[in-house]
Parts: C-alpha cells; structure tokens; sequence
C-alpha cells in the first residue's frame, strides 16, 4: 500500500459522504478512486472505472475534447473546470461541471488530481431552450429584425425582413444597410452612425423612428425602426426590428374617411350628405372601384337610390324603388337574405339575369354587395362596390365593405333615430300634458309646450329652476316621496296633486313619474308627465258635494227607497227602508221585492204597470199594502219609476215609499179634531173669526155665533167695519195695528152696532197670522159680547173710585175733628166770658150750630164712605128700632108722629152691629118725618124671608107721606141724591151700605097705601 | 175744699193745651203739667204723679196709647183718651178710663173727669 492508495483510503469516508460524484487521479491522468456517487449513477464499479475506464462513460462528442483539453490543462497545477456529459446507469448523458483540483507535493509537483463532478443538466437544457426559442421568435416575428456590425454591415435579416424589403437572406447579408433606404436616408444613415460610434449621442438606439424604407425593387413604404445596441466580443453590433408601416397607414387612411363620415352623422347631417361623404371616401382608398348604397324604404318595402357618384342616372332609375328578392342582383339578393353577395362576373352570374343588360350598359363587371344591418338585426340598405373588370376580392377587401356597410349603418340608424326623435319631439310639444324632465338634484332640464300651457312660464324660465317651485309648501314633502318610490323601483302613477302656476294659482295635476336610465342602468333623470285635472276635480268635487248632499237627502228621508234590478231583486235600500220594514241591511239586498208586499196582487200589478219597460210611464201616487218583517201590515204611499242610461235602457227600478200609517191615524184625529172644533164654535157664546189685515177688515172667515152677536149670519158679515162705528174705526185700527207690529196678541173692548141699531159692546181677543216670511196672513180673533161685563166693570170701577173718595173723605173728617175741636175750645171759652143774653152770646150759639152741621156733615160723608166694620152681637131687631125712634124724640118735637108695630109674633133677634142697624132705623125714620107734613105714621112690620138659602128677617118701614117718584125709586139709594132741603143725600145710600155689609138688601117696596116703603132684609146670622 | 184733683195734659196742639191751662182752673182743677208728646208725658207723670191724665193719641214721637200704656205699668192713674178717632174695639191692658172723640164739649168733659176721679167730689 502507497501513500496514495493510504491517503485515498482515509479520504474514501468523506468522499461517499458528498452527495456529488468524485473521482481522483494521478499526475498522469489515470484514475485512483471513485465515490461511491459515482459507481451508484454511472452504474460503473470503481475497478472498471480505474484507469482510463472512466472515459467510457463520457459522451463520445465530448470525449476528444474532454480528454484534449485535460491533456492540456494538466500541464500546469492549476484548477480547471470543464463541462462535459457522462453517460448514466439508465443510458442517459447528462451535463456534468467538472472541476479539477491539484492535490501537490511540498515541492510544488502534482500528486494527483481530485475531479468533482456537479450535475449541470438543467441550466443547460434551460439554456439550449431558450436560445432555440429566441431563434424560433426571430424567424416567425411578423416584423423584420436585422443585425448589423459597427460599420453598418448586415449580419443576419429574418425572413420577415427579407420579405418586407424583398430581398433573399444570402442577397442582403454583408450588404450596407443603407441598401434598404432610399438614397436621401441611406447617406444620412452612414454619418448618423459615425457620428454616433464617436459622440454617443443617440438618434435612434432604444428611440424608435418612423423612416421610409426601400424595397429591392426601388418601391418605398413607411416603416417604423427600434435599434439597440449589443456589444460582442468588445464591438458594437446593432439590432434593429422594422415595422411596416403600410398596413397602418391605410388603416389610418380608411379610419380618417370613416371620421368624416361619421363626424357628419354626429352633426346631424343628412342621410344622403352622409352616405355621399361615405361613397367619396370608399372611392378614393379605392379608386378602381365604383361605390353605391341603397337604402330600404320600411314603407314602400323597396330598395331606393341612397348615394352614388359614378353610376349612371338610367341605371339608378331602375335600380331606385327595386324590391329585395332572391335572384335580384347583388344589391337585392344581400337586402333579401341579408347576406354579402359576392358577384365577381356580372355576366356569368345568374343573380344578375334580369339586370345584366343594364350592367352592361353601365359598363359593370363585377359587383359586391353587404347588407347594411342595423342594431337591431334588421336589413336598412345595401353598401356595393362595383368592378369595371371581372374581380373577386381579397380578405381586405371583404373587411373593406364590410366596413363601410358598418359606417352606413350607424349613418341610417341615426336617421332613423333621428326622425323617431323628431316624431317624439313633435308629440311632446304638441301634447297639452305637461312633460317635465329634471335631474336627480330636482333641477329642471326640459319643460315642453304643454308645461308651458299648464303652469305659464316659458321653457327659458323653468329650465334650470328646482321643480320645487311649482309644489306648493304642504306639499313639498311629496316630491321626495315620489322620487324614492321610484327608486325603489315603485310606481308613481297618476299621482293626483296640487302645483302651484306662475300667477300663484293652485292646479291640481295628474302626475305620472318615471324613471330615465343610462344605457348602464343608472338613474340619471326623472319624465314627470303631468295632466291638469282641475277641471275634472273641480268636477269630481262638484259631483261628490251633490253625492253627499243626495246621500244625506237619501239617508235621512224618513221615506223608504227601493231599488231593483229589473228582476225585482233588491240592490239597494236606504235607511228609512230598513227602519221601516225592520230588516237588517243584508236581508234585504238580494231579495225580491215581493216579500215586503203585503198583497202578492199588488206586486204584480205593480209589475204589470209601472215595473214594466214596456208599459207607458206611471208616475201617479198610489197607496199599498207592505208588510214589515214582524208581519205588520202598514199603508205605504208610494211612487216609482225606471231608472234609465242614457240611451234610454231600462237598469233598474226605483220605488219611495212613504209610510202614511201615522198620517192617516193623524187625518182622522184631526177630523174627530175638526169635528169638534165646528161644533164648539157653535155652541160658542160669540163668534170666531178670521179677517185681512186690510182697511175694510174683509172678512175671510167666521162662525156662526155673528148672527146672534151682530144681526149678521156668516155669509151677511163681508167686513168687520161693517160692525164698527166710524169714531171708533181709527181706534180699532190702531190697536190692531200694534198687535201685528208687536207680534203680540191683541185683547181690548170696542163698541159695535148691532143690526138692529143697538150699541154693543164687543169684546175681541186675537193675534195675527205671519208667514214664514213675517208677512201678515190675516188675524184670528174671538169676539164675545161683553156689554153686561162691561157695565158690570164700570160699577166696579165706580166702586173702586168711591171707595178711594172714601178713605180720603173720611182723612177730611178726621182732620177736621182737631179744628173743631179747637172751635169748641174756642166757643167754650168764649161763653164762660159772655153774657148769656148778649148779642154776643147768640152769635156764639150760631158759631156752634155751625159747627154741629159741620160735624154731621163729616160724620155722614165717613159714613157712607170709611169702610164699615162691624161690632156685631145677637140683638132684638125691635129695640134698635125703638131706640132709633127715641132718639128722634128732639126731631119729633112739635110733630104728630106714631110708630105702629106688626110683628106678628115674630122671633127678631138677628146678629147684627145695633149701633150701625139703629142708624139705618133712624135715617129711614128722619126722611119720613121729613117727608110727611102734619100726621106722621110710622107702620113697621117684619115676616120671616131668606136670604140665599139663609134664614132671614124681612123688616118692612112704611110712612104715609106722598110715596116716592119713578126718578126716586131707581135713584134714592145713589149717594147725593136728595130731595130735602137739608141733608147731604148719604142717609139712604148710608144705610144701604150697612144693610149690605150685614149680608142684607134693603129696597123700595109697594106699599099698598101709596106712602113710601122699604124691606130691609136681613140675615139672622153672618155667614 | 178738698184738694183739687190734679190733672197732667198732652197734647201736639199748643191751641189745645191752650185751652185746658184756661179751663181746668176755671172748673176747679189743678192743671199740674203739659207735654207735646207720649215721651214727655211719660216723663211728668213719673215727676208729678197727676191724679188724672188727658192726652191725645196722635202725637209725635210716643203716641198717647203708647204712653198710657208705659205709664200704666208703674202708676195706677186714671187715663182719658182724647182723640179725633173713634174708640177703638180693642181692649189695652191700661188704666184708660175713658174715650173722648174730638170736638168734646164742657160738659162732657166735666162728665168724664168726674166718673174718672168720683172720690174727689
């Protein structure tokens, strides 16, 4: 063992430890050890690969090189790297870096070599790819690339660029590349590239530049050049691609045209002026070529002559209004089917048969026709190119015309669009609804005639305004509302509002609202189309007041309404209807109307007369039968007709119905009522009547009582002035006339002649009769005899007056007592003083009779008229006479007088005041004492009698004087009334009042002897 | 002579007491006092204590029923009414003796004080 083989033995471990192949070899190249990587992927076992046995797995076109290049490179003991492939245990070569390690000897020399072999397989075939690739992009690019030297000199073309310049590869390479541009560039291109090797100022490396190239045949052509600059092996080398720039600029060209073109649709040009531009511009990119479009008219269903400049006018007057088909032509068969038609020889093809003669004549050989088709699919013309020669078009020509049917399209569509527009335009503004447009901020945009019409201002003033302006401030709230419904995808329609116009009138609208979209689906606007209703609310306004007014009418008549359809089935009952037949709303509709009759003949009557179309109309009152729902049978006045439409159709039937159950309880009240009144006023004691309010009284009304009160009968009395007497007529008016202005009734006593000349006194009682208006109808009065009344009044008011004489009489008597009294004092006195035989003396005996009279006078007058209150006790009527007449012994002196008694036994004690009863005595006795001249006699006799049913006392004082005239009898108890000398005529009137404050009556009698007689009656006891 | 009877008057009507200030002397009375009204003769009688008094009724202030009947409840004189009025029904609780309507003359009134004061004959 050497050293060699020790120190490889102790490598070995690390060596199998390295996931690479490694292998050592002496000085001389033969190998010593190989890893176990190396046996485990060639598949070769170190004693095979010892030696030289390595190199059989090396690849035989790497291995004269490999092993060359390692013959040289051990030379010197330096590290050397080499790339080579080894075949592996599957048989495949893989690359392989393999680096070489001098191992040395302390004297410098080699000892051997340690090779390491990394697996480079990937990095190289990654390499190799992409440099076929590269070449593959060079050789297929569409645009010429080329590589030349620093002198300008061309190195490669690819085949693009020989093809652009026509020239062959091996024509070009080593040729200037000024060879491919025209000379004027070609001298600029040498100084521009020495200029640039010197300067470094780049014109076009890595700029790019549009140039003009030459091709081999001389022809030029736009082209644009990007250069960049490579340097191999320390020189500049240039690579340049070349674009040809042909293709674009026709297509710049084409698109200029198609600019013009629709630069004139966009302006709104007219079709023919745009299909023209469109002809002009076809023809000059392609000037052997004659270009035409027909355009199809909807209407007529033909092709007409849209735009041409070469065609002849004979051909176009047949080809104008021609009709789409299957075989007609180019132009008519591609309208017909909607296909291009390609037509390379007009005299060959059978769509031609019918035209060729034409064609000819218009020197046409070929023809190619697109149809020209609209958005929506449809054909709207045909776009035609026409040859002089026979030809058939290439791929750009077919895009050419079908290019140019595109641009006649959009130039037809537009027109289309355009006359919709204009036709939509013409609604709008000739529509009376205002059409409004506004935006999302609620700014006005459009506003048509219609607007202008419903609110008054111009467009000019409500474009750019805020809708808000015509909504008045209750109802602003509206406006958001309706846009959010909308937004929300709601409905706003007819929306029925109120706006407010220019002039501030308020309007009531019909408002539709809808949304406006971009073609992207966004909300861009709102149409508001609005109608002035105001009428028709004004209307419907007008129409629900009458409704209602008729539905309270309906509801609230007390009378029943029926209606029926024309089987007589109830639709419809107002309230009184079921109020008075006493069913429920929903037992009624629905059902015939017999069951409310009462008389199924009445039904049908009914039916036959006035529910019936067919008979005449029956419009009369007549009185049924109905029957409520609890079976009472009531009597219903009733009336009814057809309900008609406006053509006079019958629809239905109607039928009101009164119930006159209580109004006929009430007519035979009322004739019970008059019944009795009539014979009341019969029996009336005056009469009742009824006059105008006019001047005579006419007289309208009055009962039978005027006949026993004026002499009248009722149909005699025309006036009430007939009645009245002419001083008392303006009295009577006046008071009647207060009445009617006061509205008061009127209740007063007026004088009337009776017929018989009597006056009577007529006591009326009545009032005036108004109308609703306040107009005076006439005046009721009842008029009574009131003549006995009103005597008996006036003595009572006498009485009152006499009595108000009396208090104040009586006051006089009273306070005449104190003046008398100091008379007396003063007589008195004066006769203590006097002589009583002096003249003096008798003068004051005169002053004292005086003062007695005086004092009678006043005794009489209180008397008769101080109210008389009586001291009553029971008392023998015949002592208070005995008394009276004893105390009349100074009145009887030197008088013959008697006092003869009857009293035939007679109880005469009575309750009496004696007092008052002896001064009735007394004053009966002085007037018969004054009456009788000589012999007075004096006869009183007394029988029993009765007064009012009560046991009474008749006392009977009779005198033999010359007895009492008729004036005496009716007057002698009258106060004042005298026929002495002397007296003050209250004796009799005094003691009438004393008797008759004692219940009893005193009067004149008959006495049989011709002398006076009085009967005092007098009750025995007072009640 | 026995003692005189002593009288007090009243009366509103200066003529009236007037004429009793003359009179009674005359008749032998003594005339003791005057009052215009039921007040004052209140008053004197309870002072003078009169053996009789004549008044009349319609006075100012105290009427003489009034008086008659104040003065009753303390004295036992003898009272005549002197009045223009009639005796009235009614019965007072007094020592009224006696009713005199005006005009009264002499003798009447000479009657009446003497049935008023019999004991001072």
């Amino acid at each position: 063992m050497t050293a060699k083989a020790n120190a490889d033995e102790a490598f070995q471990p690390f060596a199998d430890a390295i996931p690479s192949m490694i292998w050592t070899c002496a000085a001389d190249g033969s190998a010593t050890f190989f890893n176990q990587k190396w046996c485990e992927l060639t598949g070769m076992s170190m004693k095979d690969s010892l030696g030289d046995g390595w190199a059989q797995v090396i690849h035989p076109d790497d291995r004269e090189r490999v092993l060359a290049a390692w013959q040289h490179a051990t030379q010197t003991p330096r590290s050397h790297d080499i790339e080579l492939r080894y075949r592996m245990a599957d048989g495949s070569y893989r690359w392989h870096l393999v680096s070489a390690i001098p191992m040395l000897h302390a004297d410098g020399t080699v000892s051997h070599w340690q090779r390491i072999c990394t697996d480079i397989e990937a990095q190289r075939s990654s390499l190799e790819s992409s440099e076929t690739l590269m070449q593959a992009f060079v050789d297929s690019a569409v645009d010429g690339i080329i590589t030349i030297d620093h002198q300008g000199r061309i190195e490669s073309c690819n085949p693009s660029g020989c093809v652009m310049f026509g020239y062959d590869e091996s024509e070009i390479i080593g040729q200037n590349v000024s060879r491919l541009m025209p000379p004027s560039f070609a001298t600029r291109h040498d100084d521009h590239l020495a200029s640039y090797l010197q300067t470094g100022e780049k014109k076009i490396i890595g700029i790019g530049r549009e140039l003009v190239g030459q091709r081999k045949d001389g022809t030029v052509f736009p082209m644009k050049i990007a250069v960049s600059e490579v340097h191999v092996g320390g020189r500049k080398r240039f690579a340049g691609i070349v674009h040809d720039l042909t293709e674009r600029d026709r297509l710049q060209d084409e698109l200029r045209g198609r600019q013009r073109v629709l630069e004139r649709v966009a302006k709104g040009r007219p079709l023919s002026e745009v299909l023209d531009t469109l002809i002009a511009f076809a023809e000059e990119s392609r000037p052997d070529m004659i270009a035409s479009t027909l355009v199809l008219d909807k209407q007529e269903g033909c092709l007409r002559h849209g735009a041409s400049r070469q065609l002849p006018d004979f051909y176009l007057e047949v080809i104008d209004g021609v009709v789409p088909g299957p075989k007609v032509g180019s132009c008519g068969t591609a309208a017909f089917t909607g296909e291009r038609v390609v037509v390379e020889d007009i005299k060959t093809d059978p769509l031609w048969e019918d035209y060729r003669d034409l064609a000819t004549r218009a020197n046409l050989r070929a023809c190619w026709s697109e149809p020209i088709i609209a958005s929506c699919g449809r054909v709207v013309g045909t776009f035609a190119m026409y040859y002089t020669e026979p030809r058939s078009p290439d791929a750009e020509d077919l895009q050419f015309v079908e290019s140019c049917a595109k641009v006649a399209a959009i130039a037809i569509e537009r027109e289309r669009v355009d006359s919709q527009l204009r036709q939509m335009a013409a609604i709008v503004d000739s529509t009376d609804d205002a059409i409004i447009l506004k935006n999302l901020k609620g700014v006005i945009e459009k506003w048509n005639h219609g607007a202008e019409r419903v609110y008054g201002y111009s467009a000019a003033e409500a474009v750019g305004q805020p809708i808000a302006m015509l909504v008045p401030d209750d109802r602003a709230y509206e406006l958001k509302a309706n846009t959010e419904t909308i937004r929300q995808g709601g409905k706003v329609d007819h929306y029925e509002t109120v706006r407010v116009t220019k002039d501030g009138r308020r309007i009531h609208i019909s408002s539709t609202l809808s949304p406006v979209r971009d073609t992207e689906g966004r909300l861009t606007h709102f149409v508001d189309v609005q109608n002035d209703i105001t009428q028709r609310v004004q209307v419907q306004d007008e129409i629900a007041r009458e409704r209602a007014v008729l539905d309270t009418i309906v509801s609230g008549i007390p009378d029943a309404l029926l209606m029926a359809d024309l089987d007589r089935k109830l639709t419809h009952c107002n309230q009184g209807a079921y109020e008075m037949f006493g069913y429920a709303p929903t037992e009624l509709i629905g059902q015939p109307k017999a069951i409310l009759y009462a008389n199924p003949d009445q039904h049908s009557l009914q039916g036959m007369q006035r529910f019936n179309p067919a008979a005449r109309q029956h419009t009369e009152v007549v009185e049924i039968e109905w029957r409520r729902k609890n079976g009472d049978v009531f009597t219903g006045e009733t009336v009814g007709t057809i309900i008609r439409d406006r053509s006079g159709k019958p629809i239905s039937y109607l039928a009101l119905i009164r119930d006159i159950t209580d109004r006929k309880h009430a007519e035979a009240t009322i004739r019970e009522s008059n019944r009795k009144l009539s014979l009341l006023l019969s029996n009336l004691p005056g009469a009742a009547f009824r006059i105008a309010g006019d001047a005579d009284f006419t007289v309208e009304f009055v009962s039978d009582g005027c006949l026993e009160l004026t002499g009248y009968s009722a149909s005699e009395l025309t006036t009430g002035r007939m009645l009245l007497l002419p001083e008392d007529l303006d009295e009577v008016r006046k008071k009647l006339n207060r009445s009617v202005a006061e509205r008061e009734p009127f209740d007063f006593v007026h004088r009337a002649r009776h017929r018989n000349g009597e006056i009577r006194r007529i006591w009326a009682r009545g009032q005036g009769v108004f109308s609703d208006e306040g107009e005076l109808i006439a005046i009721e009065a009842f008029i009574s005899d009131f003549t006995e009344l009103h005597d008996a009044r006036e003595q009572l008011v006498q009485s009152e007056r006499l009595a108000a004489v009396g208090q104040m009489i009586s006051a006089i008597a009273h306070e005449s007592r104190n003046a008398l009294q100091r008379i007396q004092a003063g007589t008195d006195m004066l006769g203590l003083e006097l002589d009583e035989h002096s003249d003096a003396h008798n003068d004051l005996q005169r002053i004292n009779r005086a003062k007695e009279d005086l004092l009678h006078l006043f005794e009489d007058l209180r008397s008769y008229a101080a109210p008389i209150q009586l001291d009553v006790r029971a008392k023998n009527l015949a002592e208070v006479w005995h008394q009276a007449w004893a105390n009349l012994e100074v009145s009887r002196t030197g008088c013959d007088a008697e006092l003869l008694e009857n009293t035939g036994g007679l109880e005469l004690t009575c309750i009496i005041d004696a007092f008052r009863i002896e001064q009735v005595f007394r004053n009966l006795m002085e007037n018969a004492l004054a009456a009788c001249s000589s012999l007075v006699r004096l006869t009183v006799s007394c029988i029993e009698s009765e007064i009012n049913g009560a046991p009474a006392v008749c006392v009977s004082i009779c005198d033999n004087g010359p007895g009492l005239t008729d004036e005496q009898r009716a007057r002698v108890f009258e106060a004042f009334f005298t026929t002495k000398s002397k007296g003050t005529g209250l004796g009799m009137a005094i003691a009438k009042r004393i008797v008759e404050a004692h219940q009893g009556t005193i009067a004149v009698g008959d006495a049989r002897d011709g002398g006076a007689e009085f009967l005092i009656t007098l009750p025995r006891t007072l009640s | 002579m026995i003692r005189s009877i002593k009288i007090a008057i009243a009366d509103d009507e200066e003529d009236i007491r007037q004429y009793f200030r003359r009179l009674l002397p005359k008749l032998g009375y003594e005339l003791v006092g005057e009052a215009e009204n039921g007040r004052e003769l209140v008053e004197l009688c309870q002072t003078v204590k009169p053996d009789l008094v004549i008044t009349d009724v319609m006075m100012p202030e105290m009427s003489g029923i009034e008086a008659a009947t104040e003065i009753s409840k303390t004295q036992s004189v003898p009272i005549i009414i002197l009045s223009s009025h009639e005796k009235p029904n009614r019965d007072t609780n007094t020592s009224i003796v006696d009713y005199l309507q005006k005009p009264v003359s002499i003798p009447d009134l000479q009657a009446a004080i003497s049935r008023a004061c019999p004991a001072a004959l």
